[in-house]
């Protein structure tokens, strides 16, 4: 058990000695994660509120196959998108593998779908009432729209904050995409594994420690500002 | 004025199917009060927001000022924004009073000064102003009720439709809301359409009352609509509604069918009345006074409603419930539906 507690007294060590090697992780992480949720909120919540507002042929085999990919394994995640990106594949010659890029592009993929199928269930859950309502009063189409928006914004961020926790910890693609190259495409979570796997688990911790502390933050910040802000307008 | 600002012909809506609406010809003259009545499931609603342009008739025409509206055209925005709705249970969006309010005017880029000004006069007008900060989710079934009519008087709309508008309003506010759409109708010419179960309240709003029965429009009122069973007579046919109850009419139709009387229509006298075919005595159960009307209803083995106008009714006297009397319709006045 004292490896736990030595974990603890190490990452705020780690943390108030501002270790390099650390803050370079937590940078990395956050700029990958930050750049594949920025893509994936601007695909995931256009496509899931239409998903929502539209009926077509297929909606519920659609949302089926969306809720399902939310579960993807991100290992499955880095197969897939290293077997499309490695030298023998059909974007090879981009030579992105084992980049940041390459990172980006797996959790793009795990987070699209968790924030199309939560914008769908944030959006359906708006009272049918609230689209019409702004038709009454003069809305075109497109400000009713807006209004539906507006009145689910707060499952629309839930969505958001959902697809960024889902990437900010995931290994296997980041592990396989990244090449956990030190100080280049070595995050935080790819780090973990790697001090654990050499018998560091001091260190693990300390970087599990700083993860969690970096989604607390986060999360807070969103809880305390954006989310008060949303429900005073 | 005498010109309709909106007027429907050949109007059919369908579900699933089921022909819910069948109007040949409806129309709604400015700067008039009109009451759609009828029970529930007659409509009346689905009739408020085709006029609304919320939604598609299934076959028809709309006009509005005597143009007919192309649902699909640019200038149908522009029609729907010369009136609104407010519907029996309204939701308000999920911010401030004032911002509800605002709505309607800021998708039509009113500016800032304009738009405060606007719903200072109509949160006043609905009795709400101080309100502005409150959030709309937390307020009462009322307030809610009167926040969404302060939302469509800030609109300034030419032509008003609300959908039981004192559906979840206490006794007290019935009559603030009655109030207010004769004033929003006699200062600003506003064409108000309403719904309402309620045929006292229809008359004493206004004598214009459209009557919807399973999707037709049926009179002036939906009282006296009974069921029975058709059979030949020497014109028209024989209905029996009850036993010893047999109407006249000059219609013709075998078997089941509904019964429609229109109340203006039934004369109360003290004698029988030879010219007309239809002739029951009964006793007055209730009379009361609407719109310069008077509101009776006779048992005669069936309840009937007339409406009759003040001066022709001949009962003033303390012993009115007491007396025998006679109840007489034409034939051509029993209309089969």
């Amino acid at each position: 058990m004292d490896y736990i507690l030595d974990g603890f007294r190490q990452a705020l060590y780690l943390i108030f000695t501002f270790d390099g090697e650390v803050f370079n992780a937590v940078f990395i992480s956050l700029r990958v994660s930050f750049t594949a949720i920025i893509f994936a909120s601007i695909v995931g919540l256009p496509l899931g509120f239409l998903i929502a507002v539209k009926n077509f042929r297929g909606k519920r085999f659609l949302v089926t196959i969306l809720n399902t990919l939310m579960a993807l394994p991100t290992v499955v995640v880095g197969l897939m998108v290293y077997s499309f990106i490695s030298r023998r594949g059909p974007f090879g010659f981009m030579d992105i593998l084992y980049t940041p890029t390459a990172m980006i592009i797996g959790q793009f993929i795990l987070a699209v779908p968790i924030i199309t199928a939560l914008t769908i269930s944030a959006v359906q859950s708006v009272d049918a009432k609230v689209k019409e309502t702004a038709l009454t009063l003069g809305a075109s189409s497109r400000q009713a729209a807006s209004a539906v928006i507006f009145e689910a914004k707060l499952g629309l961020l839930v969505a958001v904050i959902t697809g960024f926790g889902r990437i900010i910890g995931e290994v296997g693609a980041a592990m396989m995409l990244g090449g956990n190259i030190r100080g280049v495409t070595r995050t935080i979570s790819t780090a973990i594994a790697l001090q654990t796997s050499m018998g560091e688990f001091a260190v693990g911790i300390a970087l599990g420690i700083i993860l969690m502390l970096i989604h607390l933050v986060i999360v807070a910040l969103l809880l305390n500002t954006i989310f008060p802000h949303f429900q005073r307008r | 004025m005498d010109s309709a600002i909106i007027r429907v012909e050949k109007l059919k809506k369908d579900y699933d199917g089921k022909r819910v609406l069948d109007i040949p010809e409806l129309e709604f003259k400015t700067g008039s009060i009109y009451a759609l009545v009828g029970p529930n499931g007659s409509g009346k609603t689905t009739l408020l927001k085709i006029l609304n342009l919320l939604e598609a008739s299934t076959s028809g025409h709309i006009y509005f000022d005597g143009s007919e509206i192309n649902p699909n055209s640019r200038k149908a925005l522009d029609i729907r924004r010369q009136m609104t709705l407010v519907m029996q249970s309204p939701v308000l969006f999920n911010t401030s009073v004032y911002k509800n309010v605002a709505y309607g005017l800021r998708v039509r880029d009113y500016g800032k000064e304009q738009i405060r000004d606007l719903i200072k006069n109509s949160l006043e007008q609905v009795g709400l102003y101080g309100f502005e900060e409150r959030k709309a989710r937390n307020l009462s079934a009322g307030e809610t009720q009167r926040v969404a009519l302060a939302r469509a008087l800030a609109l300034e709309p030419r032509l008003l439709f609300m959908d039981e508008p004192t559906a979840n309003v206490d006794r007290r506010n019935v009559k603030a809301i009655e109030s207010l759409i004769h004033e929003i109708n006699t200062q600003k010419g506003t064409t108000v359409v309403f719904t309402t179960h309620d045929l006292s309240q229809a008359h004493r709003i206004t004598d214009k009352i459209v009557s919807l029965l399973d999707g037709k429009i049926i009179g002036s009122s939906p009282e006296n609509i009974f069921f029975g069973c058709c059979k030949p007579g020497k014109s028209g046919c024989i209905i029996e509604i009850k036993e010893g109850i047999q109407l006249k009419t000059a219609e013709n139709k075998k078997g089941e069918s509904g019964i429609y009387i229109n109340p203006q229509n039934i004369s109360i006298s003290s004698k029988k009345s030879p010219e007309d075919q239809n002739c029951f005595d009964g006793k007055i159960t209730s009379v009361a006074l609407e719109n310069e009307k008077v509101r009776a209803v006779v048992d005669i083995g069936i309840e009937l409603v007339a409406l009759i106008k003040r001066e022709e009714f001949q009962f003033r006297d303390s012993d009115i419930f007491e007396k025998n009397i006679y109840v007489s319709f034409k034939d051509s006045d029993v209309h089969l539906f």
